[in-house]
């Protein structure tokens, strides 16, 4: 019977057997990759918002462009581009570089209306208290600001949970790589269910605290 | 110079030019069949009856929690043997595709058609409507104008799916682009075909904006 032949009981336990250490990687890749787009997301984001009209146009057109490029053609770009003319590369570091590249005009845009959406009259009662420009900047407008983005930004940490899947294309050895490897081996595709289960336990929590989260730290800004 | 011409060469004689269309053929009827199953899944979410509601959540938690690229693997190999049907490869692409952005544009749907006022649906309720009525000439007209830039966006959210759907073993431009990498080593076909796959975004993008100007301009 489907799902209970003894093939499939041998690759549920050698799934369940590779999964602490293929779980590290997608969590690796995912953390990276969130945390370059964070980085290089904050720089384009500054740039958008900076005074000089040329480089807020410039950061504008970067977004825009950035928005437009999908996973797959990108993600093997970068890794055979530095597979054939640098070093080689593990697959997971290679997907967790393009992830964080592709990642980088979603922050953008996530610190960019953090920071503008920002009530005026919060800024103004700042400094009618005294206060300089870069107080009011680190103890009014970040704080508020992060509260703004926080949902948003574990929005993204999700859908970065699930592209990092792409990796196993490569040959890193995720949660999906590795349990591709175990399928072809015992021709149990039915072990795809449970590796969409396992997604599933991961990514729906956290959705849900997110969806509380939202309700409480937003709703008096 | 040396670049384009080889770019040019993938494009006529590697098999790029059939590729893209394959890639566009699956997009176009990707987006028609979301629209519509995004539609389909609204009506099923707002029903009065419970299970069908519980049904659709669901369904929308399911494809939002887990990767695409599992679900097409899931639908190219361990579905066909599970219900017993085989579906060529077009045909699963489009279904995950569709099952997949569906998801997506059915909360926005929703979104649309919950932000009209209550008022109007009990003022159409006082005139003697019936249901449908009241949904097709008070909700529908004034919601459509809240979801087509959302249409629009999952449009352009499709693009950037469609390019996965190689792995159901659809000969498209990703699956092409690949057969050129095996058979020349040179990485700078990714480049272009990511240029490629761009540059239509950048075109969506466009034409996106433009028509909401327009939307507009009639209101």
């Amino acid at each position: 019977m489907f799902l209970t032949t003894e093939n499939f009981r041998t690759a549920l336990t050698l799934y369940l057997e590779r999964l602490p250490a293929a779980f590290m990687v997608t969590l690796t890749v995912t953390l990276g990759a969130v945390l370059i787009g964070m980085m290089l997301g904050l720089m384009l984001a500054l740039a958008r918002l900076a005074p000089v009209p040329l480089v807020a146009r410039a950061a504008q057109i970067a977004i825009a462009v950035l928005r437009t490029i999908p996973v797959p053609p990108f993600f093997l770009l970068v890794y055979f581009s530095i597979v054939s003319t640098i070093y080689t590369i593990e697959p997971a570091y290679a997907g967790m570089l393009a992830l964080g590249i592709l990642l980088t005009p979603f922050m953008a845009e996530i610190f960019r209306s953090g920071i503008q959406h920002v009530r005026s009259g919060q800024i103004e009662a700042g400094l009618a208290l005294g206060m300089s420009e870069w107080l009011v900047r680190r103890r009014v407008v970040l704080p508020i600001a992060l509260r703004l983005m926080l949902p948003a930004i574990g929005a993204t940490i999700i859908v970065t949970l699930l592209n990092s899947a792409f990796v196993a294309v490569i040959g890193a050895k995720d949660i999906t790589g590795m349990s591709r490897n175990i399928i072809n081996a015992y021709f149990t595709s039915e072990l795809y269910f449970v590796v969409a289960l396992t997604y599933f336990i991961m990514a729906y929590p956290m959705s849900r605290i997110l969806a509380l989260l939202e309700r409480r730290l937003i709703v008096h800004l | 110079m040396d670049v384009i011409t080889r770019w040019a060469n993938y494009w006529t004689n590697g098999g790029l030019a059939e590729g893209f269309v394959v890639t566009l053929e699956t997009f176009a009827v990707g987006c028609v069949c979301t629209i519509l199953w995004g539609l389909v899944v609204t009506v099923i979410r707002m029903s009065r009856f419970w299970p069908a509601r519980l049904a659709a959540v669901a369904y929308i938690e399911l494809f939002r929690g887990t990767p695409l690229l599992v679900q097409l693997l899931a639908f190219f190999a361990a579905v066909p043997i599970l219900i017993g049907i085989k579906l060529g490869a077009f045909e699963t692409a489009i279904l995950v595709l569709t099952l997949n952005a569906g998801v997506y544009l059915a909360e926005n749907y929703r979104a649309g058609f919950q932000a009209v006022p209550r008022g109007q649906q009990e003022a159409g309720a006082a005139l003697g409507m019936t249901r449908f009525q009241i949904f097709w000439r008070v909700t529908f007209p004034q919601a459509i104008r809240m979801i087509l830039p959302a249409i629009g966006n999952t449009v352009a959210g499709l693009l950037l799916t469609t390019p996965f759907v190689f792995l159901v073993g659809l000969e498209d431009l990703m699956a092409k682009a690949g057969q050129v990498m095996n058979r020349t080593a040179d990485w700078s076909v990714f480049l272009f075909v990511t240029i490629l796959y761009t540059s239509l975004g950048l075109f969506l993008v466009a034409g996106n904006s433009w028509l909401e100007h327009r939307l507009k301009l009639v209101n």
